[in-house]
């Protein structure tokens, strides 16, 4: 009984990590985005500082 | 007059985007573009470039995944009390298993850049002081004398921290040098919001050395501060200058004629030349208020000059010259 509780969680575990890389492949910013992102953060912080 | 020294500048190396030439301290998490291992921060030897670290934690994340997935099959196998239970755990783990590592591989890229994002995104305050550090090490170099390599310096912060602030040092430091073609100079990224005289100054400098560097972002940035360089000492040259730049291409001709219209007759000779050949290359063009001014310059200075005799004496200009004056 236990064996099927191990691969119950195994299975919960393959499809939980496999639904998250999904997501966040969604969320992953381009090379291009995170450029400007990087950008925007440091203008923005600078402006403050003054 | 500031004397200017010759100096030798390091090539500056391109990378696809910015972020590239940052680099983490493994220890405290300060970002750098000047630091080769020692972190400026913590003083720790543990930078490492920002891919490497992400790739890195991708990689490390995946195994332990990875190594959980086996303990849980392990453990299915392990509590198993008969062959029934053997054979079920052992291939359901092992196609579990193997979809683990598959998913890994699909999503492996965007695995990859949602953990730079994330590294970036945790770390903005490090980032911000850790960029300021290089700011303050680049004056510092400077204040020691070593001018290359404090202006080297402030390029790398540069790319990143686009202020004019930033902007001005370098120009600052540029206009203390001796320029010369080999250099590898920039322009455009030093174009600040405000008029500034040294960066005219250097725009000047550049249409002698590296006319190549003069493009659409500089010809804009004369022509709105037009009127603020002609009151400079040397404001008419440098606007000669840069019109002899934008002689390069029939492109410029086209989107910049007022500035060639206004200062075609300062054209040096060679220059001037380039201008008429580029006219003579579109006959058919209606050139307007350039082709009026090349027509007169050219009437009054170059109709009997024997490099200008190929042009054909420029009368297809007198035609365009008639239509636009009505």
């Amino acid at each position: 009984m236990l064996t099927y509780v191990c691969l119950g969680l195994l299975f919960l575990f393959v499809a939980s990590r496999a639904a998250a890389y999904y997501f966040r492949s969604r969320r992953a910013l381009s090379p291009e985005k995170l450029d400007q992102y990087i950008l925007t953060i440091l203008q923005t912080r600078e402006r403050e500082n003054k | 007059m500031n004397k200017k020294i010759p100096v030798q500048i390091s090539p500056y190396i391109r990378t696809h985007n910015s972020y590239q030439k940052l680099k983490i301290c493994r220890s405290c998490g300060n970002f750098t573009v000047l630091g080769d291992e020692e972190c400026g921060a913590c003083g720790k030897m543990a930078l490492v470039p920002v891919e490497d670290r992400a790739a890195a934690l991708t990689s490390g994340a995946a195994w332990l995944e990875r190594l959980l997935a086996l303990v849980l099959w392990g453990a299915a196998i392990g509590l198993g009390t008969n062959d029934m239970e053997w054979a079920a755990s052992g291939a359901a783990g092992l196609i579990l298993i193997v979809l683990l590592i598959v998913a890994q591989n699909k999503f492996a890229e965007t695995r990859y850049r949602h953990q730079l994002t994330k590294l970036f995104k945790r770390g903005e305050d490090q980032l911000v002081e850790g960029l300021g550090i290089d700011h303050d090490e680049a004056i510092e170099v400077f204040q020691e004398g070593d001018k290359p390599l404090a202006y080297e310096m402030l390029r790398e912060v540069g790319m990143l921290v686009r202020t004019d602030q930033l902007r001005m040092e370098q120009i600052l430091l540029l206009q203390s040098f001796i320029l010369r073609k080999d250099m590898d100079l920039m322009l455009e990224p030093l174009l600040t919001h405000r008029f500034s005289p040294d960066l005219v100054e250097y725009i000047g400098e550049l249409a002698k050395v590296r006319k190549d560097l003069i493009k659409e972002k500089t010809f804009r940035y004369v022509l709105v501060h037009e009127l603020q360089i002609l009151h400079m000492e040397q404001g008419e040259q440098i606007l000669a200058r840069v019109a002899g730049a934008a002689v390069r291409m029939k492109r410029y001709v086209i989107m910049y004629p007022h500035l060639l219209v206004r200062y075609a007759s300062k054209l040096p000779k060679d220059r001037f030349l380039r201008l008429c050949m580029i006219l003579n290359s579109d006959r058919t063009r209606n050139w307007g208020e350039v082709g009026i001014e090349v027509y007169t310059v050219f009437n009054a200075r170059y109709k009997h000059d024997p490099d200008f005799q190929s042009l054909g004496g420029m009368t297809f200009l007198a035609d365009s010259t008639r239509y636009s004056r009505y």
